[in-house]
């Protein structure tokens, strides 16, 4: 599996920056998620981590994004809900979204996240 | 362009700002795409004087009210690239208890319909109702159609406030109408 990098940028809408790698099982997205086509860029993500989860081999997916539009949002959740899957298959995942505790919108919407998957989130602040 | 049959409603919103929604300290006219929401952007993060969760709860609710101009709004521009925007307003106004954010395009009468149903629905929520409306929208099987409601949902969520709306029949025969949202500023 290729490693994606893709560097965020602030140009109207608000691509994140993705680094998803696979040697390490590291996935991180960070900044802000407005897209003009918000399944477009999410598409090769979810496939991405769908790949991965055939591995067996631990997933941590490390979440910064400080906003997200409501349709990143539903892109966010197929997420989620893959890797719920993965870990009720027996995956070992580990999911930490680094956020502002002063941030309350955005602790309700991670709270959303928790309630309507199951999955465990890490709130942490920073 | 103008936005037919659409304008004196406009005129009269943009007319009330001054007393009822306090003083208009922003107002764009034209299509909501890529270069309207990068002018809320740079006006929320660079010309607003508040701190960061202020800005980023006006901003939000801006860039939801535009998708939804974007998506509802009748009357079309298209642009140099040929992408197709939808055409409408936005305002933002400064008042003693915080900022309102109003937005205004014409729409289809099935799609006013539709937009007002859902704030009425919207305002008779609290919020722990809200967040289940929004996980509910978020895991229908065809989002899109559905995803101005989410954005509906969402923006009364961060701002914690009701929608106000009016939608108002025009000459044209198509709707216009108007969404108001407020934003409280804690006071210091």
């Amino acid at each position: 599996m290729d490693n994606i990098h893709i560097p965020g940028s602030h140009d109207g809408y608000f691509v994140p920056t993705v680094d998803f790698n696979y040697q390490n099982g590291i996935c991180e997205i960070s900044g802000e998620s407005f897209l003009e086509e918000t399944n477009v860029f999410y598409a090769p993500l979810i496939s991405w981590i769908r790949e991965y989860t055939k591995t067996g081999l631990p997933l941590t997916f490390n979440c910064k994004l400080t906003y997200f539009n409501t349709s990143s949002t539903k892109s966010l959740l197929d997420i989620f809900k893959i890797l719920k899957k993965y870990e009720d298959d027996g995956g070992k995942v580990i999911v930490n979204w680094y956020y502002d505790n002063e941030d309350l919108d955005l602790e309700e919407a991670i709270q959303d996240y928790i309630t309507d998957t199951g999955l465990t989130i890490n709130m942490i602040n920073f | 362009m103008a936005i037919t049959g659409g304008e004196e409603s406009l005129l009269r919103v943009h007319c009330d700002m001054d007393g009822k929604h306090g003083k208009n300290i922003m107002m764009y006219k034209g299509p909501f795409g890529q270069s309207a929401i990068a002018l809320f952007q740079t006006y929320c993060n660079q010309l607003l004087e508040e701190n960061f969760f202020i800005k980023k709860k006006i901003l939000s609710v801006a860039i939801e009210l535009a998708q939804n101009i974007n998506l509802y709004s009748v009357e079309k521009e298209t642009t140099k690239d040929g992408k197709i925007e939808g055409y409408g307003f936005m305002s933002i106004c400064r008042n003693i208890d915080g900022y309102s954010i109003i937005s205004g395009n014409p729409a289809e009468k099935a799609d006013a319909e539709k937009l007002t149903q859902r704030c009425d629905d919207i305002n008779k929520a609290d919020n722990e109702q809200l967040h289940k409306l929004k996980r509910k929208l978020w895991n229908m099987e065809n989002p899109v159609p559905e995803s101005a409601n989410i954005g509906l949902v969402q923006s009364a969520l961060i701002a914690g406030s009701k929608i106000n709306y009016e939608s108002a029949k025009t000459e044209t025969g198509k709707y216009f109408i108007t969404l108001e949202l407020e934003i409280k500023v804690p006071k210091s």
